[in-house]
């Protein structure tokens, strides 16, 4: 089997996403075996800095000039461009700021004081506001399976599979009884699934961390979260807690 | 002669940063660390948020202390508030810390630290070459990770631990499997620990101002007053007064420092700080290794971090010991915010991690500010480098790379969670 050369790279988020990848477990062995990793400055004490690349993960939003520049080199030299996580689908935590773009010397001063130059653009995007986006892997972080799922299809030269269903399909099939029944607000019905329901599997709701259903109900769930004594701001802030953007 | 190195991107480490190092003859005339992460601004982004939804915010600062912001955030959202959590909930967010600090420990050591010494390039040289340790490696990260998870809900951004309370807690039957657990894990921590003892690390000693947080009567992560290396420490709600965070002119850095100057804060701190309280099981292999304590090798900061390991073992043990009859009971959900100012610290892998906030009348978040461990010590690396560049600099520049590189390191660095931190340059 040939092993196809991968890079990754990261751009604005938390790097929890390859902590997640780090994480497989029993698996990384697995994946290292699978694929000639030539540059991943997280683990390589020297990237070989390869003209092509066959699969590149991007991880994070693109807030920066830097950002913007490093995912067009990317792009140029990889054949499939997954986005890796949230950040790099949506914008994820960093385009929380993404509405008050106006206020952005305000806030930068609040930071780090006035003398400082501001490096970052107002607003942080998801890499396919950019360019173009092969497969698109989402989750604050991402779901630890789906990476060997992404990968192996990806050598197998088959497009991964996106889930376009609800996190309620996932609730079904690991037998967890729904929450709304228990009188806690979800945004289960109206997020992309695929995460295996974890939050809900410990009682908690799900918060949308993999983005919202493109086709969701979503006047039906704020009715569903008023009438849990949710004001109208929360619910607006639940909604677009990982895009930065309200939901129409 | 005028020499200069530049490390163009540091690797092995945990988000981005460059070192920038000029000599004259064997005089340093700059050595500078430059951090250019993007601005994230989450002091920023947490304001006018629900009190509820903060931690869920400030959580996603780092992905590998996400345990650690989270429990921070929520102490000090809880400060602020007028919450206040069961002994209960405590345990379980110190059993969460605990596993949390061995799965941290175990991903610098192994993936980051072991290459250096165990002559390969990276992980995958390890995985390659060194089967056995790799497997080790794998097997710690996977049953540390799989207690954050059945604690959590989730190994990374945790969801179950919320401000006040747990969502679910464990079973009696889950105490018993993460008893049975945090055994293996013990003996596995002390395999690796034995690994990382047996390592010829640089010789350099560069004593300097160490702080941690100090329990009464334990060795713990959770909370305590900040102690100070032969000094007199602090309470955590004045850090304000003690740690002087200095913005810097034509950078965009903010960095702390104690009394004027540079300080370290993380493992070998708390060794220094603590070391007395260690388990019997923990101060056994320092004895048997001839670990001098207190130590100030910068180098042995990868010794203490899989010493602690051990410890923390041990700790853990003795609180699931509490619950090993009755159990966990189910945790009361109702809380009420009151208005009020919250400042909380813990324990990272890193070292001491400050949060604080304002909240209004109707709970929303009015103000934040977060002090990372790495902010803390990135001014004590560089001082680090004046002190050892002298003895090192006849050396190729390929080993004098590779040496400030495991220098680095050796604080186990993690430049994305320092909020505040684009590019670090030395003030002339």
């Amino acid at each position: 089997m040939v092993r196809p050369k991968v890079a990754f790279f990261g751009m604005t988020s938390c790097k929890g996403c390859y902590f997640q990848l780090l994480l497989v477990n029993e698996k990384l062995p697995y994946l290292l075996d699978r694929m000639d990793v030539v540059d991943f400055w997280m683990l390589n004490e020297a990237p070989k800095k390869a003209d092509k690349y066959d699969i590149a993960f991007i991880d994070g939003a693109v807030s920066n000039h830097e950002n913007a520049e490093l995912v067009r080199e990317v792009r140029e030299k990889a054949k499939f461009v997954i986005a890796f996580g949230t950040c790099a689908c949506l914008g994820g935590i960093p385009a929380l700021r993404n509405p008050d773009e106006k206020q952005h010397n305000a806030y930068h001063k609040m930071v780090y004081g006035k003398e400082i130059a501001i490096k970052s653009y107002p607003h942080a995007d998801p890499v396919h506001k950019h360019i173009h986006v092969d497969c698109h892997m989402y989750g604050c972080p991402i779901n630890e399976h789906e990476i060997i799922e992404v990968v192996r299809d990806v050598i197998l030269g088959k497009k991964p599979v996106e889930p376009d269903y609800p996190v309620c399909v996932d609730c079904k099939k690991a037998g967890i009884s729904c929450l709304f029944k228990e009188g806690v607000p979800c945004l289960g019905p109206v997020s992309i699934a695929g995460c295996d329901a974890p939050c809900p599997a410990s009682k908690t709701a799900c918060d949308g961390c993999r983005g919202p259903l493109p086709d969701a109900n979503w006047s039906e769930e704020a009715k569903l979260l008023k009438e849990h004594g949710i004001d109208r701001k929360k619910i607006d802030m639940m909604f677009s807690k990982y895009t930065g953007e309200k939901v129409k | 002669m005028d020499k200069s190195y530049t490390l163009e991107s540091l690797t092995k480490v945990e988000g981005h940063a460059r070192l920038d190092v000029e000599m004259d003859g064997k005089n340093v005339k700059k050595a500078e660390i430059a951090v250019f992460e993007p601005s994230r601004y989450f002091e920023h982004m947490v304001r006018g948020k629900p009190f509820d939804l903060v931690p869920t915010i400030s959580q996603r600062i780092c992905g590998i202390c996400s345990v650690m912001h989270t429990v921070a955030a929520i102490k000090a959202v809880e400060n602020g508030t007028g919450i206040k959590p069961s002994p209960q909930t405590v345990d379980l967010r110190r059993l969460l810390l605990h596993a949390s600090n061995l799965h941290s420990h175990t991903a610098h050591l192994f993936f980051f630290t072991a290459p250096d010494y165990l002559g390969v390039d990276d992980v995958m040289g390890i995985a390659r070459k060194h089967k056995k340790k790799m497997e080790l490696a794998i097997e710690l990260q996977k049953r540390s990770s799989d207690i954050v998870k059945q604690i959590g809900g989730r190994s990374i951004h945790p969801v179950n631990c919320r401000v006040g309370y747990f969502n679910s807690v464990p079973d009696l039957g889950e105490v018993e499997s993460m008893t049975e657990q945090f055994r293996e894990i013990k003996q596995l921590s002390t395999e690796a620990a034995e690994l990382f003892l047996s390592f010829k690390y640089p010789k350099f000693e560069n004593k300097t101002q160490y702080l941690a947080l100090q329990e009464k009567g334990v060795y713990d992560l959770y909370e305590g007053s900040v102690s100070v290396f032969g000094g007199k420490g602090f309470t955590v709600p004045c850090y304000r007064k003690n740690i002087e965070e200095e913005t810097i002119q034509r950078s965009t850095a903010k960095y702390a420092m104690y009394k004027g100057k540079p300080y370290m804060t993380g493992a070998l701190a708390r060794l220094n700080i603590s070391g007395s309280r260690l388990s019997p099981s923990a101060k056994k292999l320092l004895r048997k290794h001839k670990i001098k304590v207190p130590n100030f090798s910068t180098f042995t900061n990868n010794i203490a971090q899989a010493v602690e390991m051990v410890h923390l073992c041990d700790r853990a043990l003795e609180i699931l010991g509490k619950y090993d009859k009755s159990g966990f009971k189910e945790e009361k959900k109702q809380v009420k915010p009151k208005a009020g100012e919250g400042v909380a610290a813990c324990e990272a892998p890193r070292g001491t991690l400050y949060h604080h906030y304002r909240f209004s009348p109707s709970g929303k978040c009015t103000y934040a500010n977060i002090i990372t461990p790495t902010c803390q010590n990135v001014r004590n690396m560089e001082y680090d480098m004046q002190q050892w560049m002298p003895s090192i600099i006849k050396e190729s520049d390929a080993n004098v790379k590779k040496k400030l590189e495991m220098l680095i390191r050796a604080y186990d660095p993690c430049f994305s969670c320092s909020t505040h931190f684009l590019e670090l340059k030395l003030r002339r």
